[in-house]
């Protein structure tokens, strides 16, 4: 369970990028965190696993008070908490089963990830990864050939390597097609269900976000403005998150029919 | 005719027939072409320039080449073994010259955050000691450690290091740092992350720079033996006063091709490294 | 067995073996230690190594205030001077040669046949080490600053006629047509269609090349081709630390302030590019 208690988060240069999130978010729930680009999303989705962190309030995880970790600890806790990006973050230049490897040196030790010594085990867990998010025939192929969407389900695969209980995803289809968009959600919709594993996504696109998450969390100008099942949301609610009209911008379906 | 010369040394102003008047750009060029040609009068004095000297003695620059020719095939087995010497002590420099710099350069790169203070001086020692060239070092430590091909190894080392370092992380400071912090998130060490992530952006850079570097220490390895360092500068050092100019030849010979060959399969090697 | 877990075994099959890397490897390790056996002879420290060490140290940060305020023809400045000088003059005088020659090589100026003859003869006279062309020089002319000049310039066409043609392939031919269309000389076309076009890239390469150049003209003392290289060379020989702490230092202050002006001029040019 993630819990946030009254966390604020000031950057160096005065700007307030969480003003008093309160914030529950149990086992195996799929929550899309919306709002405007700007508004704290990012930040909120980073400081779960202390890639940011926290000025004030207590954030646990599990238990775990994760502000207070450091060092080796905090990279143990690291381990169990996957992470998704917009721009995919792989090594283009090495191929696609080195890419999930790599999630693996966490737990290697130093020399065995300095000459790239996999065991076997890793091997078989990386591959059965890329076999979940059905590219396992493009396991030696160079990252750099495949499409946006086979390359940010390589990201999934590397994340799914780690064997998470959290996955953290930041804006992972705003790069892609709409029909690639629609694919990758599909993966992580089947990951959370099949797996248990809890998906915390932040995403600008309103329809996705209705079509494949069960809670909606609102967010404008650091705070929370709304929290709560997909089946309330109405036009009014999506106004105030978003503090205008919607526009063409927040649907991905609009553009393909545009 | 000289007031059109003198012209190009300030802005124009044209009165267009429309009655625009319109200023041209200042143009340094003639300026700095003037303070060049003086420098370089001054240059020629100091050093003694002399086209009369040059038109003078130039028969006996020809003269000395003509001399090399033939060159003497049998001195070959004098000479092969500090041929041999001089491109080993360049290997060796460079390949434990640039070991110790793929390490070292992401410690100093910009990207990972350490003390900005420390970064600088450390830098800055280094942009010193770039400033020596590899003779200078082979001096000193064929004094200090004795002569011979030691001496050298370790001042191509030395120097190796100080220009590979600097050339990798500039290059690092240009690498995607996404990659790096997808492999933060999953709780890999910083060193884990580097390996993971930062190497294979810059691995064929790194290999390039590698026989690069083999290229100029080849080529100055050769001076090394003027100063005791081992190789073959030994060697032409001593025909060349004794006028065996047909050994000379030879080992003028030699020495062009293998700098040739190493840096025609070395640039096509690069070629292909960058491109992958 | 289902179908897909077929697919991870046959997969799996294919991941790269990790014995050729590690066979080239040891092999690599091998051949370097037998290279260093070979070569690199080691006869024991110099006992008076350490002593040696510690006094030069001492001296090099205690550079001698004598040769640096001496101003005559035996003081550091004078050296430092003429150690510029040679490098300066033989840049220029390099470049005076090098860009007829970058234009008889560039593929988009003259014919293919020229460009090979040309490009054959700046190779050779690449592959020749500077100092080699130091020794002949100083054999022909005489020892002296003037020789190293003479090797300078020599030394320096082959890479400044390089990166000179990677400038000129590079240009954009929209300019050249249209002074074609204009019925311009070939002459007409260089100096108005190209020079303007090339000269922050000239600016640049030469700056280049005169920083290695100072680097280069440290040594050719050496060869009794001027500059300061012989007097460093002959105080670290005598062990007059300070005389070499201060011309080391001497060496440095040049080089970085050089290495300052031509990085910053460069970057400048490279700015106002775009």
């Amino acid at each position: 369970m993630i819990k946030f208690e009254h966390v604020d988060k000031v950057y160096a240069n005065g700007t307030k990028a969480l003003d008093d999130v309160n914030l529950e978010i149990n086992q195996g729930e799929f929550v899309a965190i919306i709002g405007l680009s700007g508004a704290g999303k990012s930040t909120l989705i980073r400081t779960v696993n202390k890639m940011i962190d926290i000025t004030a309030g207590k954030l646990t995880v599990n238990g775990i008070d994760v502000s207070k970790l450091e060092g080796k600890k905090l990279r143990n806790f690291r381990r169990k908490i996957g992470m998704v990006f917009q721009s995919f973050n792989l090594v283009m230049r090495t191929t696609v089963i080195n890419n999930v490897l790599s999630a693996r040196v966490a737990d290697m030790s130093f020399v065995r990830t300095l000459l790239g010594l996999y065991s076997k085990q890793d091997k078989i867990k990386a591959l059965e990864a890329l076999d979940k998010v059905g590219i396992l025939d493009k396991a030696y192929s160079r990252a750099d050939q495949l499409s946006g969407g086979q390359q940010q389900r390589v990201a999934l695969a590397r994340t799914l390597a780690q064997d998470p209980e959290i996955i953290l995803a930041d804006e992972p289809v705003a790069a892609l097609d709409p029909v690639m968009a629609d694919v990758v959600m599909e993966d992580f919709k089947r990951i959370n269900k099949e797996m248990n594993i809890t998906v915390v996504i932040n995403i600008h696109h309103v329809d996705l976000a209705l079509q494949y998450a069960d809670r909606i969390v609102g967010i404008n100008a650091g705070k929370i403005v709304y929290d709560g099942p997909v089946e309330n949301i109405n036009n009014d609610i999506l106004k105030m998150i978003y503090g205008r009209e919607l526009t063409d911008d927040d649907l991905m379906k609009e553009k393909k029919n545009a | 005719m000289l007031k059109d010369f003198l012209n190009i040394f300030y802005p124009q102003t044209y009165e267009l027939s429309c009655g625009k008047k319109v200023k041209e750009k200042f143009n340094p060029a003639p300026y700095i072409t003037i303070v060049v040609i003086i420098f370089a009068i001054i240059c020629g004095k100091v050093t003694g320039f002399d086209l009369g000297r040059l038109f003078q003695r130039s028969k006996q620059f020809w003269d000395l080449i003509a001399k090399m020719i033939p060159p003497n095939w049998s001195f070959w087995s004098d000479m092969k073994k500090p041929m041999l010497d001089t491109i080993v002590m360049s290997l060796l420099g460079t390949v434990f010259g640039c070991l110790i710099a793929l390490p070292m350069s992401f410690y100093l790169s910009a990207n990972f955050k350490l003390n900005k203070t420390y970064l600088t001086l450390h830098r800055g020692l280094l942009s010193l000691l770039r400033t020596l060239p590899t003779l200078v070092y082979a001096q000193l430590l064929s004094i200090v450690i004795g002569t011979g091909t030691l001496a050298g190894t370790i001042s191509i080392v030395i120097f190796t290091y100080t220009i590979c370092v600097k050339m990798l992380y500039e290059q690092i400071e240009t690498i995607d740092m996404g990659p790096y912090e997808a492999l933060e998130s999953t709780g890999a060490s910083r060193i884990k992350c580097m390996i993971k992530s930062a190497y294979p952006q810059i691995r064929g850079y790194f290999w390039s720079t590698v026989l690069y570097c083999f290229e100029t220490n080849v080529r100055s390895a050769a001076i090394l033996g003027y100063v005791g360092a081992g190789g073959i500068g030994v060697q032409i050092n001593e025909q060349l006063t004794w006028r065996r100019y047909g050994n000379t030849g030879l080992m003028v010979l030699v020495l062009v091709i293998t700098v040739v060959v190493i840096e025609t399969i070395s640039r096509r090697i690069r070629k292909k490294l960058v491109q992958g | 067995m289902s179908n897909k877990q077929l697919s991870i075994d046959e997969q799996l099959k294919k991941y790269p073996h990790v014995w050729p890397k590690f066979v080239i490897t040891v092999v690599a390790i091998l051949v370097i230690y037998y290279l260093m056996t070979i070569t690199v002879t080691f006869k024991g420290i110099n006992p008076k190594g350490v002593s040696i060490a510690i006094s030069a140290f001492k001296g090099l940060f205690s550079p001698s205030m004598k040769l640096i305020t001496n101003l005559t023809e035996y003081g550091l400045l004078y050296m430092l001077f003429e150690t510029l000088a040679i490098a300066f003059l033989g840049t220029v005088l390099g470049l005076v040669f090098s860009i007829p020659l970058a234009f008889l090589a560039s593929r988009n100026i003259c014919p293919k046949w020229v460009n090979s003859i040309v490009l054959t003869v700046i190779s050779i006279i690449r592959a020749f080490p500077s100092f080699m062309l130091g020794i002949m020089f100083v054999k022909s002319i005489g020892p002296g600053a003037f020789a190293g000049v003479l090797s300078m310039t020599v030394g320096s066409i082959g890479m400044l006629s390089k990166l000179l043609i990677e400038a000129i392939e590079d240009l954009n031919p929209g300019i050249t047509e249209a002074l074609d269309a204009a019925g311009c000389s070939t002459f007409e076309k260089i100096r108005y269609g190209i020079i303007p076009q090339l000269s922050s890239n000239i600016i640049s390469i030469v700056l280049y090349r005169l920083d290695i150049n100072v680097k280069n003209a440290t040594i050719l003392g050496i060869v009794q081709a001027g500059g300061i290289g012989a007097q460093l060379l002959f105080a670290i020989g005598a062990r007059r630390w300070s005389d070499c702490g201060a011309m080391l230092l001497g060496i440095i202050v040049m080089t970085l302030l050089l290495e300052w002006f031509s990085t910053s001029v460069r970057r400048k040019l490279a700015g106002t590019k775009n």
